[in-house]
């Protein structure tokens, strides 16, 4: 009797004991073998496929742009080496219904916006595409390498630098910093883009409510000064476009803008560098 | 003899009660020294943590349950256990698993989604209003069926699944007359000797979309699909695709991704718009040291990627997809100088405002029968604003 149950006892464990091989075999199944030609095709493509991936968008973008043509709105770049852009404002700015008929998506397709708070508007409210605009909420011009770096890794054509407003909260009095700060970031994009035309705004004015708030921004034509000189300087383009900044465009805050302010400021950026022609209809 | 019989069991008792003690402890120790994982590769979602111990967790009873989750989910072993669980399910005649079929020649089946009807009029009477609101631009509907529907024949015996057939053509019949229909479904039947779809995985392979692309061209006013000349590659020959993950059959079968890369290539620039990145590649290498090798093919799926080439072409591309689009839309590159790619899962925007900002000339809604008919979010899109 107890002999019996012993065998049973030891039966049990032996199925068990098979079950549980049976499922270690399951588990460690023989890895079908790829033949050794196969890993050396897919060795071989890997190589190509990193090859494409490191090649340099540039040429690519040069043989597009030969194949589909150089394109109406590409019009001659009309301030070689740098310097203000005046904008004739015979008949005024161009009412709001009319700078809205724009597709300014299309207009800066291969352009580039780096900016602060203002400029990440033109992202939020969907005017640029986010690969058009480099924005950082609240930096100033010291800040601005990581931007600067994503931005000249679009190739672009031409890059508008709208930086300003922070700089006076962070520089105050200190004008030769802002000065070495403003030479060594256009230096640095001339390095990072050398095929780039690169543009300047001149910092935007605030209201004067805002200006009783933080006395700051009472230095701003010393600022604006100084951007004028170093883009003079490094032979960049600048222009102001003060004049697009209308009082009914103004935030409660007095310094940035509700979203009817960009399509002027745009226009007459995309005017100023030759990217539409003044008047041009869409 | 008595005497003797009685040691002999309690020596046999005392090893059992020995083994089963260190059984238990040497578990729980080597459970609690194995450092718990954030995710799983292999079932492609990430894993429960340690609950942190509250008061209000304890009475509530959430701390408990939590904590039994995260067990089963830390435990050493876990993805053995899961492989010899499904072994036995499979030895015990199951030849589903979560929705997925063990099929026959090592082939995985998803089921046939069914779509539910209310979403899917929403649907059609999306795309029927776009293609009212543009009559210009010519709208394309390009449907890939599953490997449920061209490989039934490789369902376990017995299984049944819904007639993708006839709810293709239920929805072909309901879509506007001037919407063109790309018909995937023969071209594949005709191609049953190639490998149209991965065992593990659900997508179709290079060479499937190749088949659709070429001999469904002339849909898309394509003239010569056979203008450039492709070279048919193994990329990698160690996928093992997220059927397998999800139903845990046939988890160490590895099989070949292959590229067709153009002899003569037309240059192009991919932008992903919203990541703010260019490359001048199709292919993103990295994927291929990742679980979802699939994403080799534009480095998986973005909401919206611009597509500029040196085509001859002049005419604007869009292309609303899912991930099967992603190894078709390579062979479009020479026929279109623009193609923009939208894929409503992750897009905001609707499609009036895309087919406006880039001037679109020509439309193409390309998924496979089962994401379209599960989609909710290419009804958002198709909403004017």
């Amino acid at each position: 009797m107890k002999n019996r149950s012993r065998n049973s006892y030891i039966a049990a464990v032996c199925i068990i004991a098979v079950v549980i091989i049976i499922a270690i075999v399951a588990v460690v199944r023989i890895r079908p073998h790829a033949s050794s030609s196969l890993k050396a095709e897919a060795d071989d493509t890997r190589v190509r496929l990193e090859a494409m991936a490191d090649r340099d968008i540039s040429s690519a973008q040069e043989t597009i742009d030969q194949v589909q043509g150089p394109g109406e709105e590409e019009t001659e770049v009309v301030h070689e080496g740098g310097g203000e852009i005046v904008f004739s404002l015979d008949g005024g700015m161009l009412p709001l219904e009319e700078l809205r008929e724009y597709n300014y998506k299309e207009i800066f397709s291969d352009c580039v916006v780096l900016g602060d708070s203002i400029a990440m508007g033109l992202d939020s409210y969907g005017i640029l595409n986010s690969s058009e605009v480099f924005a950082v909420v609240g930096v100033y011009i010291g800040q601005v390498d990581a931007s600067l770096t994503n931005a000249a890794a679009m190739n672009p054509k031409k890059a508008f630098f709208t930086y300003g407003v922070n700089d006076l909260n962070t520089y105050e009095y200190q004008l030769d910093w802002y000065r070495d700060d403003y030479t060594s970031l256009l230096k640095r994009a001339q390095e990072l883009m050398p095929n780039t035309e690169l543009y300047v705004a001149l910092i935007l004015p605030v209201t004067d409510y805002a200006l009783s708030e933080q006395p700051n921004y009472a230095r701003m034509d010393e600022y604006n000064e100084i951007i004028k000189e170093v883009c003079d300087e490094l032979g960049v383009h600048w222009m102001d476009l003060s004049f697009t900044f209308l009082d009914e465009y103004y935030d409660d805050d007095g310094i940035h803008a509700y979203p009817e302010f960009y399509y002027g400021w745009l226009y007459y950026m995309a005017v100023g560098s030759g990217l539409i022609q003044e008047g041009e209809s869409q | 003899m008595r005497k003797k019989q009685r040691d002999e069991r309690k020596k046999a008792n005392r090893i059992l009660a020995v083994f089963l003690v260190v059984a238990l402890v040497g578990f729980m120790i080597v459970n609690l020294a194995v450092k718990d994982r954030e995710s799983s590769a292999l079932e492609n979602r990430s894993l429960s943590q340690r609950p942190r111990i509250t008061w209000q967790g304890i009475t509530s009873g959430t701390f408990m349950e939590r904590f039994e989750t995260y067990e089963s989910d830390q435990f050493v072993g876990r993805d053995a256990f899961r492989e010899i669980y499904t072994f036995f399910r499979r030895v015990g005649g199951k030849h589903e698993e979560n929705g997925v079929y063990l099929g026959k020649s090592r082939q995985l089946l998803e089921d046939i989604s069914v779509p539910d009807p209310k979403l899917l009029s929403e649907d059609i009477n999306g795309l029927n209003l776009y293609a009212q609101t543009y009559p210009d631009v010519t709208t394309h509907v390009l449907l890939v069926p599953d490997a449920a529907d061209i490989l039934s024949d490789r369902l376990p015996t017995f299984a049944s699944v819904a007639d993708q057939d006839s709810l293709f053509l239920d929805f072909r019949a309901q879509l506007d007359e001037s919407i063109v229909w790309m018909d995937a479904a023969p071209v594949l039947r005709a191609h049953t000797d190639e490998k149209l779809y991965y065992l593990t995985d659900p997508h179709w392979t290079t060479q499937a979309a190749y088949d659709v692309f070429v001999e469904t061209a002339s849909d898309l006013g394509i003239e010569d699909p056979y203008v450039t000349e492709y070279e048919s590659l193994c990329a990698t020959y160690l996928f093992n695709g997220t059927l397998a993950s999800t139903s845990g059959f046939h988890l160490g079968l590895k099989e070949q991704i292959d590229v067709m890369l153009p002899v003569n290539e037309t240059a192009y620039v991919v932008t992903y718009v919203e990541e703010q990145e260019k490359t001048a590649s199709l292919y993103s290498v990295e994927a291929l040291d990742t679980r979802d090798k699939y994403a080799l093919f534009f480095g998986g799926n973005y909401p919206l990627i611009e597509i500029d080439t040196a085509s001859e072409d002049e005419s604007v591309l869009l292309v609303v997809k899912d991930s099967f689009a992603n190894c078709y839309l390579p062979f479009l590159i020479p026929h279109y100088g623009k193609i923009i790619v939208v894929d409503p899962r992750y897009y905001s925007g609707s499609i009036n405002e895309v087919t406006d900002t880039y001037g679109v000339t020509e439309t193409l809604f390309l998924y496979s029968g089962n994401t379209f008919f599960t989609d909710a979010n290419l009804n958002g899109f198709l909403e004017a604003d």
